[in-house]
């Protein structure tokens, strides 16, 4: 037994190291600005940083001028959105708009332009956390500042891939080797790894909304603590400082109150009372500075762009964007791979709520219990829906990687439904097999997909 | 476990040594970029098998050696207008399309003389593609003027193939749809100048440019070979792992 736990320790271990120093390769690999909004958030770190204010006002909503001229003299805004356009290489490794960048006045920091910066619109903890590692850099060029900030993300994603185990641990403690593979495939999915390497508050929403259900799992599944739960509230606190979606934790939580904890009907009527007081609190008081998804579609437009959008792009491009989709979503994994993740992907999802059905039935073998697969499937399917709800409303164009913070009971379902049909004594070589496979996609991501398509 | 590390680096080493002293890197330098300013959806006449369109472009390097067109398909009904696409704020100018659809496209230089012609077969795109038109690469092509013009070939149907354009930010480069003018308006494309080789060494200077000194080609040479190391290890223990979870079922089934 001692043997077996310090084999899992190693194994783990060995997973966050080769995880680092995998983080560490896409954050320098991947050319500045060219992830998902990161000028824009790199833009609120800066502005922080630059001013020492904890909250920006309506003055502060648009770019800064240093940022904006990175993006559009440094040869940024060509590259991003088109799956062509490369940089015009310098010979050297200092290219010709880096010569200028360096010289870039101070005052451009803080200067601003009248283009509008969105995410001020979002809390600013992952902004203010991230202050120092800009700081360390003050001195530096923009480039030197940005990548330290992704650095900083990269760390979030080493800590969210941990939680990830910890959870794994929680809801497969007799399987040998399960949480390990889990956190495995959490840190080296492609998509994964390219989002936690960049800037972006998603990476802090990754890492406490995982945290979160690692406490919520914990409280459901085993006995708890006043340590637990109180450590739990602060996750939630933090989470609203974060970002919007963490609303939905109090959801789940009401809903796991009602359903899997046994306290007395009055103390259940008092935490949901409190639950409903803070959303209320935080919808009328934060809604001004942090908009909180509201309904702003009428019932025709919203079932109309569910039925036509929403729920096609759960066939159409989820599996791009969950897997990997880089750059400004114009650096696509080729199709074939794709093709196998999808058949892979549903096949799972398929055999994950057979077995769930199973579990259901009176003597009938599930890989998990049905109070196990209750608790990983309620805050999953609530995410879900929700991200689907708030999409039909808002319209802002769903992609798989919104769907990171339940990402440890994703790949706990499809892993429970995959080895559900697996024989036991297959099991262990199933999930070395299958980690070995995601390393190598992992690193066919970077120097097959991303490097051709930059530096090629 | 000594064995899997040792194995970890001499494999790192020897892709490293490999990869400096052998590897060669086929790169296809862009001579004129694809510009996306402010495309916009402005109706447009339908190009039948007797208009084309005409676009000219100003090479910016030598060698001018291929040139690649962004070309949309989306399903279209009967009654929707020609112009009318899927895809917001873009300029829409439609094939009439008749499935092989074929196109001829043509390079001609600034005196209007033939460079290249070749048929394209357009039929299997789906959604948006960059289709490409390579031709011997001209050597002295810097600064002098090109056109290039794609004209449909197939009879008309009523699904469509789109050309998809944005502002023209030269005041030399014309588009022109079935011989008429679209004002400051110029087709999604690329140019490019013929592909050579570079080293590893040469690719690292690539991937320095535009990043900050400590990921510049020495800390990079570093970071990707501890990179190898890290990730070969993890495999190599991770196989290990497997071939030992296989030799304790054999010896189980033997022992049973």
């Amino acid at each position: 037994m001692k043997n077996s736990r310090k084999n899992g320790n190693f194994l783990i271990g060995l997973i966050l190291a080769a995880s680092a120093l995998k983080w560490l390769a896409w954050v320098a690999i991947v050319p500045f600005f060219q992830m998902p909004d990161e000028p824009a958030h790199f833009c609120y770190v800066q502005k922080l940083a630059e001013t020492s204010k904890l909250f920006l006002g309506k003055a502060d909503t648009s770019f800064t001028e240093e940022v904006t001229s990175a993006w559009r003299e440094g040869g940024q805004e060509e590259l991003s959105f088109s799956r062509v356009n490369k940089y015009d290489f310098a010979a050297g490794e200092y290219g010709e708009y880096e010569k200028k960048m360096k010289n870039a006045p101070l005052e451009a920091r803080s200067k601003l332009t009248d283009i509008p910066l969105v995410p001020v619109q979002y809390p600013p903890l992952y902004y203010l956390s991230a202050t120092p590692f800009y700081n360390l850099f003050y001195s530096g060029n923009i480039l030197d500042r940005d990548f330290a900030v992704r650095i900083f993300s990269a760390l979030l994603g080493l800590f969210t891939v941990f939680v990830v185990y910890k959870t794994a641990g929680l809801i497969f403690p007799k399987h040998k080797y399960v949480p390990e593979t889990i956190a495995l495939l959490v840190s080296f999915n492609p998509m994964f790894t390219f989002i936690s390497a960049s800037i972006n508050s998603d990476c802090l929403l990754n890492a406490l909304f995982s945290l979160f259900i690692y406490y919520y799992i914990k409280i459901c599944l085993n006995k708890h603590s006043l340590k637990d739960v109180l450590l739990l509230a602060a996750v939630v606190a933090l989470g609203f400082l974060t970002k919007q979606p963490f609303i939905l934790s109090l959801v789940i939580l009401v809903i796991a109150l009602f359903f899997f904890l046994k306290l007395s009907i009055k103390i259940k009527l008092a935490i949901a009372a409190g639950c409903l007081l803070v959303s209320t609190v935080a919808f009328v008081y934060l809604s001004q500075n942090f908009p909180m998804p509201v309904i702003s579609s009428s019932a025709g437009q919203f079932f109309k762009h569910m039925l036509l959008k929403s729920v096609p792009f759960f066939y159409f491009d989820f599996i791009g964007s969950f897997f990997g989709n880089f750059g400004w979503l114009d650096t696509p994994m080729p199709n074939v791979i794709l093709n196998i993740l999808f058949t892979v992907f549903y096949a799972a999802v398929l055999l994950f709520l057979v077995d769930a059905f199973r579990s259901f039935k009176k003597n009938g073998e599930a890989f998990l219990s049905a109070k196990q697969y209750m608790i990983l499937a309620v805050p999953a399917i609530i995410y879900i829906l929700s991200v689907i709800y708030i999409e039909s409303n808002t319209k802002f164009g769903l992609q798989g990687r919104y769907f990171f913070p339940v990402i440890s009971l994703i790949y706990s379902c499809l892993l429970g439904g995959l080895l559900s049909v697996i024989p036991e004594k297959f099991r262990a070589r199933f999930l070395f097999a299958a980690a070995i496979l995601t390393v190598l996609l992992n690193m066919y991501c970077l120097f097959g997909v991303i490097v051709p398509k930059y530096y090629l | 476990m000594k064995k899997i590390i040792i194995y970890s680096i001499v494999l790192s080493a020897l892709i490293a040594v490999f990869g400096v002293y052998f590897l060669r890197f086929k790169v296809t330098d862009i001579d004129n970029l694809e510009t996306r300013n402010s495309v916009q959806r402005i109706p447009y006449e339908e190009i039948s098998s007797a208009g084309s369109i005409k676009q000219t472009f100003r090479a910016k390097k030598d060698n001018l050696a291929a040139i690649e067109v962004l070309f949309g398909n989306f399903a279209r009904k009967k009654s929707e207008p020609a112009s009318l696409g899927l895809y917001k704020n873009l300029l829409l100018s439609a094939f009439k399309k008749q499935p092989p659809l074929k196109a001829a496209f043509t390079l001609y230089d600034e005196n209007s003389a033939v460079i290249s012609c070749q048929e394209a077969d357009l039929s299997k795109i789906k959604g948006l593609r960059h289709v490409p038109f390579s031709f011997p690469p001209i050597e002295n092509a810097k600064d002098k003027r090109y056109v290039f013009e794609i004209k449909p070939l197939t009879q008309e149907t009523f699904q469509v193939l789109t050309l998809i354009a944005g502002d023209s930010l030269n005041s030399g480069d014309e588009l022109r749809i079935n011989g008429k003018l679209v004002e400051k308006k110029k087709l999604l494309f690329v140019s490019y100048v013929k592909p050579r080789f570079i080293s590893c060494d040469n690719l690292l200077d690539r991937i320095s440019q535009n990043k900050p000194f400590y990921f510049k080609k020495k800390s990079l040479y570093v970071l990707i070979f501890i990179y190898l190391v890290g990730q070969f290890f993890l495999l190599f223990y991770l196989a290990n792992k497997m071939r030992g979870a296989e030799k304790r079922k054999t010896k189980k089934a033997v022992k049973a």
